[in-house]
């Protein structure tokens, strides 16, 4: 089951990345999937029959923050190196 | 009253899936797109961030998959090992087995009378043998203030 939705998942920020030119798939990508997450835990709540906001926030809360950190060491790379 | 008349609805049956497939949706939208915003914010090519987002996905999907695999095998073996040892020890041992199965009783006995033992003055409160609260107006609320109301015996 878990494996399933993983890959429905993560099929959304490779197709967005594909779709978009490199200099601008951050940015996109990033975009998307706070969207894609927001969606997810509004979801989520409702086959629950929780509150959606909530879920929702608390979602894109912590899959924004991921998105945040893994980008500042991508960036803290790609200074060093390049 | 038949139970066809009382159609309630709750969604708790449902948490063992729903658990499983936010879990997995989450792990893959933020891990693969964490992956694709990182390696691009590093300065790559689209060739390179696409390689690494379908890496992402593949792997994370097999690993995921694995991942359930094993826990739930793991679970399963830890309570089939439990079995096989209260069985064992049902035919080898049944006197220590009837004791741990009566010895809760005893021990509640033993709390019972430490607790007769008390001091009065420390005792307030505690009844013996217990009266079960079979009247209803007995059951009053906690005074104003709590930050929940909870019922209790006065």
């Amino acid at each position: 089951m878990s494996a399933l939705t993983f890959a429905a998942g993560a099929v959304v920020p490779v197709l967005v990345a594909m779709a978009t030119p490199a200099d601008q798939t951050s940015i996109v990508v990033a975009a998307s999937t706070i969207v894609a997450l927001a969606v997810l835990g509004g979801l989520g709540a409702n086959a629950g029959g929780a509150g959606i906001l909530r879920g929702s926030l608390r979602v894109t809360f912590w899959g924004a923050l991921a998105m945040g950190i893994t980008a500042a060491v991508g960036a803290l790379f790609g200074v060093s190196v390049g | 009253m038949s139970r066809l008349s009382h159609s309630e609805v709750h969604m708790v049956h449902r948490i063992g899936w729903l658990r499983a497939a936010v879990l997995g949706a989450n792990d893959g939208l933020v891990s693969t797109s964490s992956l694709v915003v990182g390696v691009a914010a590093a300065g790559s090519g689209a060739t390179e961030i696409l390689i690494a987002g379908f890496a992402g996905l593949v792997a994370g999907a097999m690993s995921m998959a694995a991942g359930e695999y094993v826990s739930v095998s793991s679970q399963t073996d830890a309570e089939n090992a439990d079995l096989a040892r209260e069985r064992r020890e049902l035919a080898e041992t049944p006197e220590a087995e009837l004791e741990e199965l009566t010895g809760s009783i005893s021990s509640a006995a033993s709390i019972a009378i430490s607790r007769a033992r008390l001091p009065p003055s420390l005792r307030q409160g505690t009844r013996w043998p217990p009266t079960p609260a079979t009247n209803l107006a007995s059951l009053k609320p906690w005074p104003r203030g709590r930050s929940r109301q909870r019922w209790c015996l006065h």
